[in-house]
């Protein structure tokens, strides 16, 4: 079932852009799943982990009891595959997991813990191994069912449909249309400047042509992820009566971000080209494309110029992976984690296939190896940050929920060299509130029960809030440098307090406050409590995750005064009759 | 030069240097990876400047033994965040001076590695052996 010469398949009419809002799932993804909690080998050990190591980490969730709150999946990332197949097929790299991936896996669900893996949608995983299931899903669906796997992190590099990492920068030629100037319906000419209409803020018109028709990267921190994230070209074509009609563009081909090759042309909803168009010369050689027929009906037609391909493309490639493991085995229920770091927008599409969607590139580039906890941050540059994760994911909660998944500002960093004590606590209580997963990513045997690690990770009230049965991500209600919407507005400024509320089951609330900032904060913060009840006043006990001290309110006012620098205020308020 | 033979060009230099040998144990997961693995493809390819990262810092590491350095201001290198698991080495390199980038803001990881170059680089890590 591989890729006919690694070239895009035709996307089903279920897998388009247009069919991402209507909620429904593809390949009999399982949906009303909680967020995931475990330990993911990749921030404590990078390319180094082993069988060895594995084992004990397994070993020390049930010691420490963290299965008991929770910590369920023992997730082996990139770097326990021989470097190619073996023919054809995936492999147990020989000195790192000697016994190999059935044997492990054996040996964590005797633990009473459930066994995780990682691959990659490309060719190659990122450490290079040329193993991904690009063009493999039928044999590597096999393989993983024969191992017992309950969890699947799925990479994007080496990808050949887009330029991902790793992979060729050309291959954005499959995901932006050419740059267009004109068009030509049934012989009568449009010109994109006086006639075009460009929806979303991607796309833009440069002296007399369309660029950058497609999909925004979402890899960095520069975009917000709210709002439409591609672009298209409109144009209003009238017909006197039902025809089909030739449609020409005059166009130029690049190969890069911005200018691709590949045409989508639908008329409302009904597509009638959806492929690369001849090269030109180069970006600055116009030509007429070949005709292509389109049917108008009688009246006003909205003509779209488009590509989503960077999207559709994704979305199909880790939908392959779905589909096949369910033809194996469709009552087998694999969490599925989608690490393609935000590129192509996942939170639109991603709940089709997937249990949850990476918002981000990386927390952290600095990951631990046996013997070196790795570094984190709170505020760094790029992805590489606490606080850059929460910035982005805080305002995704639309995105989430039980009957879609969860956004991912990837693994926990608590343990890691960098982060303070404060810094870690607030880090948890974040993912905890934002229904993010909870992958631990520290040496085990470097904690202890009642420790300052194990304190943390262990907070049983801020792991009730995550996961919580209503499965509500929470919803930023009030940042001290809003200018408009809380809850929507991207702000990456971290001199600042947020305060989060999260419906939770039975009537409770769970109200975060938080500040970012690296400086202390004396004011006061307050929230009314009436405005998150329907039903108007409540009394409520309100309980402080940290310090377990419960409280009568009967004020209908929840305030804080002071919060340290990168510190947090965290309730559980439950109501009183 | 590819992966394998810049990874005994570093053993050989080191065991010259100081009249040690290196265990496996000495040399870390990876690099005792790259000489059991010679004859695959991913390690036949021809070296460029962030898989020579790679190999400096599984060096750096486990046979220097030294400790990652900060970053300082590795992140200007506006290509360093595109390889994950080449980031840090790339900015351990880069700040012990080990491995010069392309440009003042570019690292230039895809490059080839020439000769010339390689003997800088591999003497550079041996100036940290010293």
């Amino acid at each position: 079932m591989g890729y006919d010469n690694l070239f895009p398949d035709r996307i089903e009419e279920d897998g388009r852009f247009d069919q991402f809002e209507n909620g429904k799932v593809l390949a009999g993804k399982q949906k009303n799943k909680l967020p995931a909690m475990g330990w993911n080998s990749w921030n404590a050990f990078g390319s180094g982990n082993t069988e060895a190591l594995t084992k004990v980490m397994a070993d020390k969730i049930v010691e420490l009891g963290l299965d008991k709150l929770g910590y369920e999946y023992v997730i082996l990332d990139d770097g326990c595959y021989k470097p190619e197949r073996v023919d054809g097929k995936l492999s147990n790299e020989e000195v790192k997991f000697p016994s190999g991936f059935k044997a492990l896996s054996d040996y964590v669900h005797d633990k009473g813990l459930k066994f995780g893996m990682y691959n990659d949608i490309g060719t190659n995983l990122c450490a290079g191994a040329q193993v991904g299931t690009c063009g493999y899903e039928d044999v590597d669906a096999k393989s993983y069912l024969e191992w017992g796997v309950d969890f699947l992190k799925v990479d994007n590099c080496y990808y050949p449909f887009d330029n991902a990492t790793f992979s060729n920068a050309e291959n954005a030629r499959f995901t932006f249309a050419p740059n267009i100037k004109a068009i030509k319906v049934d012989g009568f000419e449009y010109k994109v400047a006086s006639d075009g209409k460009i929806t979303g803020d991607l796309a833009r018109l440069e002296d007399d042509h369309v660029t950058f028709l497609g999909t925004y990267d979402g890899t960095g921190p520069d975009a917000s992820p709210v709002g439409p994230r591609s672009s298209e070209l409109l144009f209003d074509i009238f017909s006197d009566s039902d025809k089909v009609v030739s449609l020409n563009v005059l166009y130029a081909t690049g190969k890069k971000e911005g200018i691709g090759e590949w045409l989508q042309v639908a008329v409302s909803d009904s597509f009638f080209y959806d492929d690369l168009l001849k090269e030109t010369e180069n970006e600055e050689s116009y030509e007429w494309s070949q005709d292509i027929k389109i049917s108008l009906s009688r009246g006003n037609n909205k003509l779209r110029l488009m590509n989503h391909r960077r999207q559709e493309n994704t979305l199909n490639s880790y939908a392959r992976l779905l589909k096949e493991l369910k033809k194996l085995d469709p009552d087998k229920d694999i969490y599925y984690s989608a690490c393609e770091w935000g590129k192509t927008q996942p939170h639109n599409w991603g709940y089709k296939v997937c249990d949850s969607w990476r918002i981000l590139n990386d927390i952290t580039f600095r990951v631990g190896s046996d013997g070196d906890p790795g570094h984190g941050a709170w505020i760094e540059d790029y992805t590489t940050s606490v606080t850059t994760q929460y910035n982005k994911a805080v305002i995704m909660d639309e995105f989430s929920g039980l009957d879609k998944g969860w956004n991912d500002p990837d693994m926990l960093m608590i343990g890691m060299d960098g982060l303070t004590k404060t810094q870690n606590k607030t880090h948890m209580a974040m993912w905890c509130m934002m229904n993010s997963p909870l992958m631990l990513g520290v040496d085990l045997r470097r904690v202890s029960k009642g420790d300052e690690i194990y304190n943390i990770i262990a907070n049983e009230d801020l792991i009730s809030i995550n996961q919580d049965k209503l499965g509500i991500q929470a919803k930023r209600v009030f940042s001290s440098l809003s200018q408009d919407d809380p809850s929507k507005e991207y702000i990456r400024d971290i001199d600042r307090v947020d305060i989060l509320k999260k419906n939770l089951s039975d009537g409770k609330l769970a109200i975060s406050f938080i500040n970012l900032s690296l400086k202390d904060n004396n004011e006061e913060y307050a929230v009314t409590l009436h405005d998150f009840n329907p039903k108007g006043f409540q009394k409520y006990m309100v309980k402080d995750v940290y310090t377990k001290e419960e409280v009568l309110n009967d004020k209908d006012v929840l305030m804080v005064k002071g919060l340290k620098a990168c510190d947090n205020k965290t309730f559980i308020l439950t109501p009183v009759d | 030069m590819n992966s394998v033979e810049f990874t005994y060009e570093l053993i050989s230099k080191y065991e010259t240097l100081t009249g040690q040998s290196l265990s496996t144990e000495d040399l870390g997961l990876y690099l005792t990876e790259i000489l059991d693995r010679k004859g695959e493809a991913l390690f036949e390819l021809q070296l460029t400047k962030k898989q020579a990262a790679r190999i400096c810092y599984e060096f750096i590491k486990y046979a220097l033994k030294l400790k990652d350095r900060d970053w300082e201001d590795a992140s200007k290198l506006k290509d360093i965040y595109d390889c994950k698991v080449c980031a840090n080495p790339i900015a351990q390199c880069y700040v012990r001076r080990v491995i010069a980038p392309l440009k003042d803001d570019l690292f230039g990881g895809d490059e080839i590695i020439s000769k010339e170059e390689t003997k800088k680089i591999t003497d550079n890590v041996m100036a940290l052996a010293q």
